[in-house]
């Protein structure tokens, strides 16, 4: 009881710590180089998780500048997406938020859907559009279909459009916008959430 | 082998100078039918041996009747009279019937007998008296085959009365007479879209299966035009995926008329448990749902696989085609199962079947 009320409080403080910090462009750029080496490095590791997120999971909402999301990642039969509690950084929310798709579900029954090698090589919001930009194995090394596409695609855009300020979402490959990820969804135009995915 | 034996005895009383020399050309010679027309070029055509024989022609059973002629060129013609539907007629031109008897019984699966008779002066008719009670154009066919050197065939006509019934005439659906359909067969060419654990491509389904719909259809008085109906991409290599997909669309925008654009492609997932098919619209007209639903329907029962499901989506070709459209996801080619089942023939015809028949309950029901 005590934990939740913390929560609550802490995801409070956030909220009005991003009103002030935003999602800054430049912070997030650095922030998200930053990641994308220790996603990297954390490639192989099976929690799947980033050392930074990790480490606020486990001091839970005491430590300053993290909170709690819904992470989506797709069920083993692609057919819905289901949610996993993350905490991530409050500061780059969006960068941080992405690191931990890529890191891959933790909870039986959930597939990763993201390519293995992938990387975030930034990502910022701009007009109420998070701007994502990913590593050229994203298109590369898709698996494909229409399932693959609209799971990798809504796991993406339901996870960043929980986020404040973030109501639709662009993927950008090494910095330019995709018309699509192998030939099905139309992606030139950014994306909103994708309700009929969510169970 | 007796044709062999006639022609060296003839060529025997030349004289003891030429024998040498024709016994090293013998060989060739007597394979040339060429030659021995000019040889005797006012002659007939005479019948050398017959032989009846059970073969298998393009996957099909078949009794087939071998009349050896002494040389080459023939005209034949092939007739079947209403009279007697069961015997097929060869009239072929300047033939005498040799030294093979006139009234044949044959103890053979489709044909029962074989009788010459002389037509006019110059022509024979080979009467192929067969088991079926009526013939169709599909239950035989009539060939010349060139001598064969090796096995020292001379040149001979072949008929092969095909067993059973003809192969299943071409499906048909009803309703769909006058409409005009946009088939879009999925990925190809510089893109083999999904692939599956045994290296199957979603490219080279997803174009048969069309193929298969289009002749259905056809059949059925539908005008139907394929995005590409070859293993190419249709915008160009390695072209952009608005450029591919919006080429794709452009085919629906330059065929006047066209109804619906049904895409055709098959699912992939990473994991590879994933399984099933669906069908997806984008709704933009109060027709795209009942396309995609009713295309899901005929899948469902055809296909026997797990139903995902009608799903709306916003996929490139559905949402920028004027007309209804669907793509279906016929199963998934990263599935070890479902790729066996999308390789096959027979498979990709049950389906194809399904979704002619889908297409037909639009139009009917519109």
């Amino acid at each position: 009881m005590m934990k939740k009320w913390q929560i609550m409080l802490l995801a409070a403080l956030t909220a009005m710590l991003l009103l002030v910090a935003g999602c800054d462009p430049q912070n997030e750029k650095s922030a998200a180089q930053d990641g994308a080496s220790s996603a990297a490095s954390q490639a192989t590791s099976s929690t799947g998780s980033t050392a930074s997120a990790d480490a606020s999971g486990k001091s839970g909402a005491k430590k300053q500048g993290s909170r709690t999301i819904t992470v989506y990642f797709p069920d083993d039969n692609g057919m819905k997406l289901l949610g996993e509690q993350r905490t991530i950084s409050a500061q780059t929310p969006c960068q941080s938020a992405v690191e931990e798709l890529l890191a891959g579900p933790q909870q039986k029954g959930e597939s990763a859907i993201f390519p293995r090698h992938v990387k975030l090589l930034s990502a910022e919001v701009k007009d109420g559009v998070a701007k994502v930009n990913f590593s050229r194995e994203l298109k590369q090394d898709f698996v494909g279909g229409s399932t693959g596409e609209e799971m990798l695609v809504g796991s993406l855009v339901n996870t960043l459009t929980q986020l404040d300020g973030v109501k639709k979402v662009q993927i950008l490959v090494e910095g330019k916008p995709i018309e699509s990820l192998s030939g099905h969804l139309d992606l030139s135009v950014p994306v909103g959430p994708m309700k009929n995915l969510l169970k | 082998m007796l044709y062999s034996c006639m022609r060296e005895k003839k060529n025997w009383h030349y004289g003891r100078q030429l024998a040498c020399l024709l016994v090293m050309l013998w060989g060739m010679f007597i394979c040339l039918p060429g030659t021995q027309a000019d040889a005797r070029s006012r002659g007939m055509h005479e019948l050398t041996y017959f032989e009846t024989s059970e073969v298998k022609v393009d996957g099909r059973e078949a009794t087939r009747v071998e009349i050896g002629m002494d040389r080459g060129n023939l005209d034949y013609e092939v007739s079947v009279s209403d009279g007697e539907p069961n015997v097929l007629q060869i009239l072929m031109q300047k033939t005498r019937v040799g030294e093979v008897r006139q009234d044949i019984k044959v103890h053979s699966h489709e044909v029962k007998g074989v009788q010459f008779q002389q037509s006019g002066r110059r022509d024979l008719v080979a009467r192929v008296l067969t088991q079926h009670e009526k013939l169709t154009e599909g239950d035989y066919q009539v060939q010349v085959l060139p001598a064969e050197r090796k096995t020292r065939l001379p040149y001979r006509l072949a008929i092969d009365i095909f067993h059973g019934q003809v192969q299943p005439e071409q499906p048909q659906v009803a309703g769909v007479a006058g409409h005009t359909i946009v088939l879009d067969p999925g990925h190809g060419g510089s893109d083999s879209g999904a692939v599956g654990p045994d290296g199957i491509t979603e490219a080279s389904i997803t174009l048969p299966v069309a193929r298969d719909v289009r002749d259905i259809l056809q059949a059925s008085g539908a005008k139907v035009v394929m995005t590409r109906d070859a293993d190419v991409d249709v915008y160009g290599p390695n072209a952009s995926d608005h450029d591919e997909l919006q080429a794709r669309v452009d085919v629906g925008v330059n065929t006047p008329g066209t109804d619906i654009f049904v895409s055709i492609h098959c699912n992939a997932f990473s994991n590879p448990a994933a399984h099933g098919m669906e069908t997806y619209y984008y709704p933009k007209t109060d027709a795209d749902y009942r396309l995609a639903e009713l295309l899901n329907e005929e899948l469902a029962v055809a296909g026997g696989r797990f139903n995902r499901g009608v799903k709306e989506a916003r996929f490139y070709v559905m949402r920028h085609s004027a007309m209804p459209a669907s793509l279906v996801e016929l199963a998934f080619v990263t599935n070890p199962e479902e790729e066996d089942l999308l390789a096959s023939a027979d498979y990709q015809q049950k389906l194809a079947m399904a979704i002619a028949r889908g297409i037909a309950r639009f139009f009917g029901a519109a």
